[in-house]
């Protein structure tokens, strides 16, 4: 795989911190994703661990509900109508 | 997917791997297909494509230009480079979330997190929201699927790279976005992918004077041939 050289990078960082919001908005996008990956990571292994959706939502700093809404619900995904 | 994929045409899609990720595309679409189909030497799809002036080069000049006039995404929309931008690696956070949790459970927070109407579309789905940790978004999967419909037309129990090029332009048939769901097609715009208009194999193949039609018939004539 050819990454960007070291100057790309550097570009690259000075153009997400820039102010053209089309580089600017998919760099939010893109981390968005990551993040709810992450979350869903985070989630699944708190429950399996034993974790209360309580205590999930206090470390997330969300509702119980809106943590039980997003995450309970078997292993499939959910399917929406 | 690629369960019926013989050996040179999993090389193909190895190869159109390669070419996303020469363009840094984050996507694997038929354009990257057909380049792969392109370096197939022996026998085969590379000499057909060669004859009509769609060698690998001339398709990777053709590519370039059509990155240049906006219809594929340019390099900048990379997601792992937009991250890095903002001092984050992408590689060291899935090396990082795999070994504490293991790949399976990753892949379990992937689908999870895809939510939606994947089971509904199943031929022609690509991929849910798109996150950087689930790799590349497999655009040509309609065109896989049509392939893997064209060997078995034809009989075969195997799905080659001429039976790939078939699915290949069958899918260039369709404007860009066919049969796909609003979800998916959001996808699309957000990879900075065309949502309507002709398909960019066909602006490829027509920009090299010759035609989707002319080059089905030239892949079937050899399939014909051969046995």
């Amino acid at each position: 795989m050819s990454g960007p050289g070291s100057d790309e990078v550097t570009a690259l960082a000075v153009a997400t911190t820039s102010q053209d919001p089309e580089v600017g908005l998919s760099a939010v996008a893109a981390l968005r994703g990551l993040v709810e990956v992450l979350e869903a990571l985070q989630v699944e292994n708190a429950r399996a661990k034993g974790w209360t959706w309580k205590a999930i939502a206090e470390r997330l700093a969300v509702s119980k509900q809106a943590v039980h809404q997003k995450y309970a619900g078997g292993r499939l995904p959910r399917i929406r109508r | 997917m690629f369960e019926r994929f013989s050996d040179p045409a999993c090389m193909v899609c190895d190869l159109a791997y390669e070419e996303a990720e020469r363009l840094r595309h984050d996507y694997l679409g038929p354009e990257h297909v057909l380049v792969g189909l392109a370096q197939v030497s022996d026998g085969g799809t590379g000499p057909i494509l060669r004859a009509s002036g769609l060698g690998t080069d001339a398709l990777r000049a053709r590519l370039d230009l059509l990155v240049a006039q906006g219809i594929l995404p340019g390099p900048w929309r990379n997601q792992s480079d937009l991250l890095r931008g903002l001092g984050i690696d992408l590689g060291e956070v899935r090396e990082a979330m795999e070994s504490t949790f293991g790949p399976d459970a990753l892949c379990a927070a992937l689908r999870r997190t895809r939510h939606g109407s994947w089971l509904r579309e199943l031929p022609f789905v690509t991929f849910g929201p798109p996150s950087p940790l689930a790799g590349k978004a497999v655009v040509a999967k309609r065109a896989f699927w049509l392939a893997d419909q064209e060997a078995a037309k034809l009989g075969e129990h195997q799905t080659r790279p001429e039976h790939l090029m078939l699915g290949v332009l069958r899918d260039a048939e369709d404007p860009a976005g066919t049969g796909l769901s609003r979800r998916t097609r959001r996808g699309y715009a957000y990879l900075g992918l065309p949502e309507h208009g002709p398909s960019p194999v066909r602006r490829l193949i027509e920009a090299a004077g010759t035609s989707l039609a002319d080059l089905r018939n030239t892949v079937l004539a050899s399939l014909h041939a051969a046995t």
